[in-house]
């Protein structure tokens, strides 16, 4: 079935009050905001209680959700802007610093697919730890774009910065892992 | 010469990367918190809606004890009547409330 036929249905089925439509919901999309909460807030005691935090306003904003975007990007913008809210409570981080694009750079769009990186089976741990190293919002756009198959254009959606910024940050995750699996 | 096996960076992510899985159950806690608080702000509800049935209660027995004394009839006798029939709506709603926990845990 189409995923957005799958997503009306099971809106509808939330909205009426239906409570294993709910859990299915969340079971979908954990994975998802995961992969946005994790490189941002690390492996600390909070991600608990954020991932708890971002699936209760999903529901409790549920009913104004129009299908204007794709349910994923809905829930990952959520995820996305509860996390950043957390750090910058915790830490005072400047957002300019998160996003700055690096100049001189041309992501015209052969730069950017000609950069694919082809990994030996054997050299997959060392690339689960250059992944690990990159910076949060470097490794949250490169597992969206990989593992979730969202587009840069959903990425920047997602994330309310320009798409040119969100191919900045992948060219340079994948630079990074390109240098750090051939060092 | 043996050539590696290589794949690219998308399938290597898909294959082999997984985040660290919370220490709990994602969907069943949140699941308790949302349906807690609709139950919660249900219980409100019910408040209301219960103060309205004493009142409506209330008004019927003063009506009732009228109509008796007009017919002459004591209003002991309803008197005695009420808790009979009391007791005998509390086994009832009992009865049902455990059959309903009874049919959700088989």
């Amino acid at each position: 079935m189409d995923r957005n036929i799958d997503d009306r249905l099971l809106v509808r089925q939330v909205l009426s009050g239906n409570r294993k439509a709910f859990e299915q919901l969340v079971r979908q999309y954990e994975g998802l905001v995961l992969h946005i909460v994790t490189p941002i807030i690390g492996h600390t005691a909070d991600r608990e209680d954020i991932c708890q935090d971002i699936f209760i306003k999903v529901y409790e904003k549920l009913e104004t959700f129009q299908f204007r975007s794709k349910l994923s990007t809905w829930i990952g913008n959520i995820a996305y802007n509860t996390s950043i809210n957390f750090l910058q409570k915790r830490k005072n981080i400047l957002m300019g610093d998160l996003f700055s694009e690096q100049p001189g750079v041309d992501f015209s769009e052969e730069t950017f697919n000609a950069d694919e990186i082809l990994i030996e089976k054997e050299n997959t741990k060392l690339l689960l730890m250059a992944v690990d190293r990159l910076p949060g919002i470097q490794k949250s756009i490169l597992l969206l774009f990989h593992m979730d198959e969202l587009s840069l254009e959903e990425i920047s959606q997602l994330m309310e910065i320009p798409v040119n910024t969100v191919k900045s940050h992948l060219f340079r995750a994948r630079k990074s892992l390109k240098e750090m699996l051939t060092a | 010469m043996d050539e590696k096996e290589k794949i690219n960076l998308g399938e290597a992510l898909k294959q082999f990367y997984s985040d660290e899985p919370l220490k709990i159950n994602l969907a069943a806690s949140v699941a308790d918190k949302v349906f807690a608080k609709q139950k919660t702000s249900a219980t409100f509800a019910d408040k209301w809606v219960f103060y309205l049935v004493v009142a409506a209660a209330i008004t019927l027995l003063i009506f009732l004890f009228r109509y008796l004394l007009l017919l002459n009839i004591s209003p002991a006798l309803l008197l005695l009547t009420l808790p009979v029939l009391g007791y005998y709506w509390l086994s009832a709603k009992e009865v049902s409330v455990l059959s309903h926990k009874y049919m959700q845990l088989g």
